[in-house]
Parts: structure tokens; C-alpha cells; sequence
């Protein structure tokens, strides 16, 4: 198991938004989380990287406790994270945005980090973009940047918050499409969404997440065609009808 | 007419030692307040709740205080207490670089905080440390952010050198009520005066305004 979390829980002030999570990822696997808002999925997803730092269980990333490590930064270096408001610096161009983090921490000489950048953006359809800076590309543009900024680290896992839910509807696919991409390369795969659609597509597994509890999890097949929980299933026929 | 310039003429002298002791009171004030007011900024947006305690509470105690009363209080009374006699000049520098110290730690407080957060939290979990995320990521574009209002608290601490006449410093303000007194032409003097603090105001802010413009050169990306 590459992720390991068990009996999580965290609070903000006195809400409680995680009440004791367990969870775990096998390498390769893509596992969506969905549930309504606040119920604690995004929460989750950023305690993966220690984002949020939690109050009581554990967490082992790539067998290491990423809770008590002293090493945090070698750790994330494994970790991709992709955020529903791209994140991209603006101060540096999309080139410079890719390969900042591989060279100031030496991973990677300046050829080499550049050379992978540049076929990292061919992959994501970007390669005449990268002297550009963020604020002259479309939002889908941007997400697909991030998306190709996180895999320049070689990471091992890529978490994704909510990677489309700021973008407008013509640019959801080409970042799904990228995703999937990704997916079917075997990377192991962590992904808040709502598009549900998606992750009946790409995910091997979906957590079903409501007011700080897993309801629900099984393959897309289970949760989406048979749910068990009357919380998912009144969630789902919400979500399903309005589209 | 004629008279106006030849009393410029006469004052002139005297007028310029001022100005040259206001240069100098500006600068070194300028200078260390800005050092100064860097570390407490630093020390507010700390994860350590003494160094915010510190910070927050000398920024509160000085920005609650006039600065002609932190001069004198501190030429006259800190003097007084210690028993010794300052020089002026120190003493009106060091009041200076208190006060503004404390509006330059707010404007680099606020400066770092206006940056998204959600660039930090990209930066760190690319693996990131925390001096590498603020040096290469927050930094720059805070800077940007915080240069008009440093710019402006230039000026600011520039005037306020007038103010620190009150402790009997020699510089511009103080030397042209000393030539009013004699002469008894405020009208005329004053002029002089305000009209120099104006042309070195003038030249501050061309300075700066060219700074500003090279950085911007630097550094293209705009917000999104």
C-alpha cells in the first residue's frame, strides 16, 4: 500500500471535519473521492501531504510516516498536488514555473530539467506555451500546466483537488482527458471531484464522503450503479439529475 | 520681486545647511527603519506567537504615539532620566526610524499576506522549503506589491524630519524660523522652506518612480 491512513481525524477550531478516516492506495490506483461540499474530502486530500496537519492518527506515504517526518520536503517531492485554482506562479513563465522546484533542489540539472518540461508540455499539448507567463492562458491551459509542473518532480502519487470545478464547461474535458491520460499510465492517482461522469470512467475505486465519514466506498460500478447508503444515493440522484 | 530673490540669495546658505542635515536625518532614518521594519515584518507573519506578540505590540505602542511626542520624550525625558545629554541628531534619528519602522513592518506584513496563499501551498508541496518558497515565489511578487507603499512612507519619514525641529535639530525647518527671527518676513521665508522640501520630495519620487519601473521590467507576470 502506498498510502496508508488510518483513524484520521482534524478539526478547525471546534468543527470536527474528519471523525476518524481510514483509507488506504495501492500503487497504480486511482481512487476518486466524492460527497457533498464541507463534507471533509478536500480536507482529507490535503492531510496527504500534510497541507493540513491532522490531530489524532496516522499516515504513511511510501512507507513513511508523513505525520512525525523530519523531512517533510523529500517526502512531498514524491507527492504531486494539483489544486482547483491552478496555483501557477505568476512571476514566472510556464517554462520557468515547470522546472523552478527540480533545480532549486537539485534534482536535476538546468538541460535536463528543461528537456523534461518540454515533453511534459507536448504531452499536455502545450509545447508553444512555455515562454508565456500564467496570466495570458486559458483556465484549462493553466490546469494543464499545473498538472505537468507536479509530474517534473517524478512523483510517485498525484493528489488532485477539484482540478475542474474553476474552470468554464468547454475546458472540463481537456484536463479530464490529460487525467485519463495519466491514469492509464498507472500512476497512482488521489482525485476530489465532481465530475462524476469521470470517475465513473477512471476511478478503480470512489469514496463516498459525507460530514466528515467515509458512507460509502467500493468500485465506480458499485457506488454509482448500487449504493447502499440512502446519503449516497439522494447525493448521487442530485448531482446525476442536475446535468 | 527683485527682493524676494535677494533675500533667497542671503538665506540661501543657511538654508542649505539645513537641508543637508534634514538629507542626512532622512537617510540614515530611512535606511534603518527600513531594516528594521523588515524584521518586525518578518516577525509578524512568524509561526512563533512571541515574535507576533513582539512585533504586534511595538507596532500598536508606536503608531499610537505622535512622533513629536516620541522626540521629545526621548531627547528630553530618556535624556533627562539617564542623565545624559543627547545629541539631537541621534536623537531625532532614532525617533524617526522608531516611528517609521512601525508603518514599514505593516506595509511588508501586508505586502506578504496580500500574496494567495494557495502559492505557497503550491511551492511547498512541490517539495519546497519554507526560505526557498519565500525567496523564490512570495518574495517577488510581494515585492511588487509593497514598493508604492514603501515609496510613499519614503516621503512620509522625509517630511516628518520638519517635525523633529521641536528638539532643536538644525535642519531645514528649524534653520528658517531662526532666519525669521531676525528678519521678521515669514511669508518669504516659509516659501523658501516649503519650496525645498518640495524639489527634494520631487527628486525622491523620480528616483523611485524609476526603481519601480526597472523592477516592473524584471518581473512581467502579472496576478491572475
Amino acid at each position: 500500500m502506498i498510502i496508508r491512513a488510518s483513524g484520521i481525524s482534524k478539526r478547525f477550531g471546534k468543527l470536527e471535519v474528519l471523525k476518524g478516516i481510514s483509507l488506504e492506495v495501492a500503487e497504480g490506483e486511482v481512487l476518486c473521492i466524492i460527497g457533498p461540499s464541507g463534507s471533509g474530502k478536500s480536507t482529507l486530500l490535503r492531510c496527504l501531504n500534510r497541507l493540513e496537519k491532522i490531530h489524532d492518527g496516522n499516515i504513511t506515504i511510501l512507507e513513511e510516516d508523513i505525520v512525525n517526518t523530519k523531512n517533510i520536503n523529500a517526502l512531498r517531492q514524491n507527492i504531486g498536488m494539483v489544486f482547483q485554482s491552478f496555483n501557477l506562479f505568476p512571476n514566472y513563465t510556464v517554462l520557468e514555473n515547470m522546472v523552478l522546484a527540480p533545480l532549486e533542489l537539485k534534482k536535476m540539472t538546468r538541460k535536463e530539467a528543461e528537456e523534461k518540461a518540454i515533453a511534459l508540455l507536448k504531452k499536455v499539448g502545450l509545447e508553444d506555451k512555455k515562454d508565456v507567463y500564467p496570466h495570458t492562458l486559458s483556465g484549462g491551459q493553466k490546469q494543464r500546466v499545473a498538472i505537468a509542473r507536479a509530474l517534473e518532480m517524478n512523483p510517485k502519487i498525484m493528489l488532485f483537488d477539484e482540478p475542474t470545478s474553476a474552470l468554464d464547461p468547454e475546458m472540463v474535458e481537456e484536463v479530464l482527458k490529460v487525467m485519463k491520460d495519466l491514469a492509464q499510465e498507472g500512476m497512482t492517482m488521489v482525485i476530489v471531484t465532481h465530475e462524476m461522469g469521470f470517475a465513473r470512467d477512471v476511478a478503480d475505486r470512489v469514496i463516498f464522503m459525507d460530514e466528515g465519514f467515509i458512507v460509502e466506498e467500493g468500485t465506480a460500478e458499485q457506488v454509482f450503479s448500487a449504493p447502499k447508503s440512502s446519503r449516497c444515493q439522494d447525493f448521487l440522484s442530485k448531482v446525476l439529475s442536475a446535468r | 520681486m527683485i527682493h524676494y530673490f535677494q533675500l533667497f540669495q542671503e538665506c540661501l546658505p543657511s538654508l542649505l545647511n539645513g537641508l543637508s542635515v534634514t538629507i542626512i536625518m532622512a537617510v540614515f532614518s530611512i535606511f534603518l527603519a527600513f531594516i528594521l521594519g523588515v524584521i518586525l515584518g518578518i516577525f509578524s507573519i512568524s509561526d512563533f506567537k512571541v515574535l507576533r506578540v513582539i512585533s504586534n505590540t511595538y507596532i500598536y505602542i508606536v503608531r499610537g504615539i505622535p512622533l513629536m511626542i516620541l522626540g521629545l520624550f526621548l531627547y528630553f525625558g530618556v535624556g533627562a532620566v539617564l542623565d545624559i545629554r543627547f545629541n539631537p541628531l541621534v536623537a531625532a534619528i532614532i525617533a524617526l526610524t522608531i516611528n517609521a519602522s512601525a508603518y514599514m513592518a505593516e506595509i511588508f506584513r501586508g505586502g506578504i499576506q496580500a500574496i494567495d496563499i494557495g502559492q505557497t501551498e503550491a511551492a511547498r508541496s512541490l517539495g519546497l522549503g519554507y526560505l526557498k518558497t519565500m525567496h523564490k515565489v512570495i518574495l517577488p511578487q510581494a515585492i511588487k506589491i509593497m514598493i508604492p507603499a514603501f515609496l510613499n512612507q519614503f516621503i512620509t519619514t522625509l517630511k516628518d524630519t520638519s517635525i523633529l525641529s521641536v528638539i532643536s535639530v538644525r535642519e531645514l525647518t528649524l534653520n528658517g524660523q531662526i532666519i525669521i527671527a531676525r528678519n521678521y518676513l515669514p511669508f518669504e521665508v516659509y516659501s523658501y522652506v516649503a519650496a525645498m522640501y518640495l524639489v527634494i520630495i520631487t527628486m525622491l519620487s523620480l528616483i523611485t518612480k524609476k526603481v519601480e519601473r526597472r523592477l516592473s521590467y524584471d518581473n512581467k507576470g502579472k496576478r491572475d
